[in-house]
């Protein structure tokens, strides 16, 4: 094949260019049905880039490190859930909060634990354990990092998982806050489930990034690259179905492959425009999709109402009657 | 009707204590105390804003009491807590349907059930729906589907759940009066079945019908009960219901020669599907008209088409002879068509803004010194301009949003569900000031699922059915049986023969 | 007493956040006595870090007033780091295309024109997608903002490298002519302070005095209240986006010309991101968003003095500047939460009553 852009270095190139951005995507997507529009992917991926470099630096172990990464990414998402249900930010305000002090946290534990310029792993890579076999064109489909594969089987998993009981009271959450709470479906608590489990996906994301793409940490502020805005993209490009929207990341990914592939200086450079350009299109053009119907919404009052009151504290008195209403737990 | 399970539900009650609730200085309820029994059919009745929702809300877990006891068979329940509502046998059909639009029938009851949306539970829902005789389609989308079909769906979702207790809140609002029949006959047939049934309702003639026991609240107290036999004539209930005479506000004829709106032909389509097909009316100075007809048949999208608040397919809107079609509200607003809404929290109030900072947001121009006059005099209370809008009562809200609108030059006043939510005397205020502004020589249109508020105020009521008007009666000759009838029919029966719809 | 205690939260929230952060700085080990005269010297100082700090500040309260405009009608353009690239860009190109052909005063007004314009037509490129089809503005002007990196990126290593100084990737430095700059105290001074103050105080009084601004505001807090007092919302939110990017884009123009006088790696930190913390501090005090502004100019211009004589990582700025949001937002959530089961204190909260009513 004469084509450099068919070759199977490339798609090989495109494959481990999608999944951090797939992971994203999958994590946002999750979120969304549920009703949370994940402002804060950029920060998750950040954190758990930075803990996965960090692990595996401290445990000298790749996948511990990674692990470590994941683990991260969840705490994040409570801290994420946090400043925009208790401390009653809303999405957009709690994501920017939680993006730009992500670039603070990262950008300061690097120097203080190891330099200013950057923490590496030493070279160490996600290889898939088994070995290679059949050449590059099996390679390409069975010889991937495991990652890869986590990814599509998570993309199946939520495909399936949102025509569950589950994903229908996640969906119920996005679609109708009313509804789910009339049917005794607790938002608060669900949405830090569903953060929490946005917060693992993502997280692979990032830690994959850190350890299994980069292999170092260097600039907190361009580390993600938007990445994680682009897996948001996705989302709404894929019309928030988890298939379509790892098909989305495919072409995202294509796009972004393509400035690896062509070795002419002059648009080299030009063509770091390309996948963000690509994005941009696909989103402006395509409007027919409609998101979940309360997708980045505040929660109602009457959702904090009912938190209160399990967590047992006692209506005030309004007007002469003595209050004997909550369930006293 | 055979008693399939008498031996399984033994006789079970569910009683309210002393039920208070406020919702700041409105009393919605005020120490409701009532039971409900299995195997009868109790209908709660009351007037708007009587308090009706909020009992039925507090009964299902939705809302919180400020006081008093909800006990089923003797035990008191936790409050607030749908989950225990649910536990303890009772289900709720809510007045406005709280169903998933994006989900479908199946996905819907399956939630409710806690049931993964498969075969199985595609069969038992099935099996139910031909026990019950309640055809549905589950397998589409509920927002796709039509009222009184959604309400089947909620309806099943309801019984699926095998409940002890089946709370309707104002269950026939949403069906066409052809189906009301048949629908309260199914209620009939459920109690029967050993089912408790509460059936919340504003009209006598639907407790008459089917109802053991009857309660009527008022300003969120219970007035009175009665048990079937013992049921007072229509007049005294009534007047228990209402409290006082609601003024029957003579609407003299003030219509003069003049249209000053005139529709043809507009047509409106949401999703592709006409909403506002090919309606023509004409609209006199100084002539209210009222459109009835069930909600969600186009009235709500022939008044935005008209306001220029959505887009016209075709046809034209003309008012004092110049066509408006196609321009923004903006432009609509400055050539005299004022639209007001009857969602005041949603479409009308703006958090934080005073009273005078809502008249000036508009493109008429209110001068402050102004503002204060015309709030006494469309009795605004407090009629303070610098007072906060979103801290005045729903009524005095509304008074205000009239206000903005009669006061900006208005040529034509559009208002949906006037009285919506309101307490007597706002409705009366409020009546009052459209026959007023009518007189003034303004053309209103008005809409409103209430039948008789209509035939108290308008010198003219167009029926409107399935995006087109079917009848029209004027004041004098209102038949109220035929108005009904048209009501049911719809576009079918009356092909052609409203030759005057057009052209008054 | 309530009023006066809502305005002071900002206050509160950043004190004793620094105090946190600085008390966690002294647990790792750091002088904290050291940190607070870096924080001092670095910003206030001297002359030339008090110059620094008021020129960081500039593109900050600009960028605060854009994006305090989106969200105040209801939008969120978190566009401005690109649109004040590109503004930045295009005043650098007027100032080489037109020094010697128009007296410097015309040049730098021209210059500043055409900051505001690319900023502006660079935020309607987000703008209108969201007007006419509803895209997600979050995301598109995200999105923008790499393009413009690149954009400028690539200019400044291509077509505008410099030819003096190779060895970096920089455009060549603008005629001294067009330095917005007074030298007091043996510092340059930017007037882009002045500049920016100004152009933020006319915006404050625009939104918050004229009934235009009432308007604008009504979209905010409720767009289909405004819809219904026949606002024409499109009409509104087109300005909005204009005046939004006009705003970063000058904030850029008057860094190229009383900041930086050239394009080079690093020349513009995430100011936009610093002007959105501003917002969500100022926001129910706008009319002190350049107070904000100035202040984090301070701590910007300070962390190179953080780093070098108290050898904290400077990253620690960023961190100095999002805690506060987050302690103020913990602080209203605090203040709203206790009110309502201390049954005394929430009867004199009338708000509450009020979002019940209509029932």
């Amino acid at each position: 094949m004469d084509n450099p852009f068919i070759t199977v270095e490339y798609w090989n190139a495109v494959l481990r260019i999608a999944t951090p951005i797939g992971f994203a995507a999958l994590g946002c997507l999750l979120c969304s049905r549920a009703g949370v529009l994940l402002i804060g992917v950029e920060g998750i991926m950040l954190g758990s880039a930075f803990f996965g470099i960090a692990g595996t630096v401290w445990t000298d172990s790749i996948w511990l490190g990674f692990l470590i990464g994941v683990a991260s990414g969840v705490l994040i998402s409570q801290i994420l859930g946090l400043l925009t249900m208790r401390a009653r930010m809303g999405d957009v305000v709690g994501g920017l909060v939680v993006h730009i002090g992500a670039i603070g946290v990262t950008g300061f534990l690097l120097a203080e634990w190891f330099s200013e310029t950057g923490a590496t792993t030493g070279g160490k890579q996600l290889e898939a354990p088994w070995p290679e076999f059949g050449g590059a064109l099996v390679g390409l489909v069975l010889h991937q990092q495991p990652l890869v594969y986590a990814m599509i089987a998570i993309a199946i998993a939520l495909h399936l998982s949102l025509r569950s009981l589950t994903g229908l009271t996640v969906r119920a959450a996005g679609e109708s806050m009313r509804a789910a709470m009339a049917l005794g479906i607790r938002l608060i608590p669900l949405r830090f489930l569903v953060l929490a489990v946005s917060g693992a996906i993502v997280g692979c994301g990032g830690a994959f990034l850190g350890v299994g793409v980069a292999g170092t940490f260097g600039q907190p502020a361009t580390m993600i690259g938007g990445q994680g805005f682009i897996g948001l993209a996705c989302v709404m490009f894929g019309a928030w179905r988890p298939l379509q929207a790892l098909a989305a990341t495919m072409i995202f990914a294509a796009a972004y492959a393509l400035q690896f592939r062509v070795l002419s200086d002059d648009l080299s450079g030009w063509l770091q425009l390309l996948p963000y350009v690509v994005v941009l299109a696909a989103i402006m053009l395509r409007s027919s999709a409609r998101g979940p119907a309360e997708e980045g919404q505040d929660l109602p009052e009457a959702a904090y109402e009912a938190s209160r009151r399990r967590a047992g504290w006692r209506p005030a008195r309004w007007g002469g009657k003595t209050a004997v209403a909550g369930d006293g737990k | 009707m055979p008693e399939v399970r008498h031996d399984r539900a033994a006789s079970r009650v569910l009683t309210a204590e002393a039920i208070t609730k406020r919702f700041g200085h409105v009393e919605a309820n005020n120490d409701v105390s009532f039971s409900l029994r299995s195997a009868e059919v109790h209908a709660l009745l009351g007037q708007n804003g009587a308090g009706k929702s909020t009992l039925v809300g507090i009964l299902s877990g939705s809302v919180v009491p400020d006081g008093g006891r909800v006990c089923v068979d003797g035990e008191a329940i936790a409050l607030g807590s749908p989950q225990a509502s649910n536990d303890a046998g009772i289900a709720t059909v809510y007045q406005d349907l709280v169903l998933v639009p994006t989900m479908t029938g199946l996905e819907n009851i399956a939630l409710a059930l806690r049931r993964a949306p498969n075969a199985a539970t595609r069969d038992e829902i099935a099996a139910s729906a031909a026990e019950f005789e309640l055809p549905v389609n589950i397998n589409t989308p509920v927002g796709a589907l039509g009222l009184p079909e959604r309400q089947r769906i909620e309806l099943l979702r309801a019984l699926c759940q095998r409940p002890a207790f089946l709370l309707l809140d104002e269950p026939t609002s949403l069906l066409p009066p052809l189906m009301v029949e048949t629908f309260l006959g199914k209620v009939r047939e459920l109690a029967d079945r050993q089912l408790a049934v509460l059936l919340i309702t504003h009209r006598l003639d639907e407790a008459r019908l089917i109802a053991d026991r009857v309660t009527i609240l008022r300003d969120g107290q219970v007035v009175a009960e009665f048990d079937r036999d013992a049921l007072p004539p229509n007049e005294d209930v009534a007047r228990l219901i209402v409290g006082q005479d609601v003024a029957a506000s003579a609407a003299e004829h003030h219509a003069r020669e003049h249209t000053v709106l005139a529709v043809a032909d507009l047509v409106v389509s949401t999703d592709g599907r006409a909403v506002v097909n090919g309606v023509s009316l004409g609209v006199k100075a100084g002539e209210i008209v009222g459109i009835a007809g069930v909600d969600g048949n186009g009235q709500r999208e022939l008044m935005e088409a008209i306001a220029g608040l959505r887009a016209i397919e075709s046809g034209t809107v003309a008012v004092e002879g110049n066509q408006i079609q196609g321009q923004s509200y903006a432009d609509c607003w400055s050539a005299g068509v004022q639209f007001v809404s009857e969602d005041r929290r949603r479409e009308g109030i703006v958090p934080t803004y005073s009273i005078a900072e809502h008249f000036s947001i508009t493109p008429g121009r209110f001068e402050p010194a102004k503002v204060r006059a015309i709030l006494e005099r469309y009795d605004v209370r407090p009629p303070d301009p610098k007072f906060r809008a979103d801290q005045l009562s729903g009524g005095n809200q509304q008074k205000m949003l009239m206000a903005r609108a009669c006061e900006a030059g208005a040529r034509v006043l559009l208002v949906a569900y006037p009285t919506q939510g309101l307490d007597v005397q706002a409705t009366v205020r409020i009546r009052d000031i459209l026959i007023e502004q009518a007189a003034s020589g303004i053309g209103i249109v008005v809409t409103s699922s209430d039948l008789d508020e209509l035939l108290a105020i308008s010198q003219r009521v167009v029926v409107m059915s399935r995006g087109q008007l079917v009848g029209a009666q004027h004041h004098g000759a209102f038949d109220k049986r035929e108005l009904a009838e048209w009501i049911i029919r719809g576009p079918g029966g009356f092909a052609h023969a409203t030759p005057d719809l057009a052209r008054t | 007493m309530r009023r006066a205690a809502d305005g002071a939260l900002p206050l509160i929230a950043f004190v004793a956040s620094m105090a946190l952060l600085i008390g966690l700085l002294a647990l790792l080990g750091y002088d904290a006595s050291v940190i607070l005269t870096a924080l001092w010297e670095g910003s206030m100082g001297s002359p030339s870090a008090l110059s620094t700090s008021l020129g960081q500040a500039v593109p900050i309260i600009l960028t605060a007033a854009a994006f305090w405009l989106t969200v105040s009608a209801g939008v969120f353009n978190i566009g401005m780091d690109g649109q004040l690239q590109l503004g930045g860009l295009a005043t650098l190109l007027v100032a080489f295309a037109l020094v010697g052909v128009l007296p410097a005063l015309l040049v730098i007004v021209v210059g500043v024109a055409a900051g505001a314009l690319a900023g502006a037509l660079w935020s309607a490129l987000a703008g209108v997608p969201k007007i006419t089809r509803g895209t997600n503005e979050i995301v598109s002007t995200l999105m923008l903002n790499f393009v413009a990196f690149v954009i400028v990126g690539e200019m400044m290593r291509g077509a505008l490298q410099s030819e003096t100084n190779r060895l970096t990737p920089q455009t060549d430095k603008i005629d001294e002519s067009l330095h917005i700059t007074s030298t007091i105290g043996g510092a340059q001074f930017s007037w882009g302070i002045v500049i920016a103050i100004a152009f933020t105080v006319a915006l404050l009084g625009i939104v918050l005095m004229t009934s235009l601004g009432l308007r604008l505001r009504a979209i905010g807090l409720n767009a289909e209240a405004a819809r219904h007092a026949a606002i024409p919302i499109p009409r509104y939110w087109h300005g909005v986006f204009l005046c939004a990017g006009a705003l970063s884009g000058i904030a850029g123009a008057l860094v190229i010309l009383g900041l930086r006088f050239h394009i080079a790696p690093g020349w513009a930190p995430l100011w936009g991101f610093q002007g959105v913390l501003v917002t969500f501090l100022a926001l129910r005090r706008p009319w002190l968003i350049p107070l904000w502004g100035v202040l984090f100019g301070m701590l910007a211009a300070a962390g190179p003095a953080l780093k070098g004589s108290a050898s904290v990582p400077d990253s620690i700025v960023t961190v100095m500047i999002t805690l506060p949001v987050i302690v103020l937002y913990l602080l209203y959530a605090l203040q709203r939460e206790p009110l309502s089961w201390l049954p005394r204190l929430r009867a004199a909260g009338p708000s509450r009553a009020a979002e019940a009513q209509d029932g």
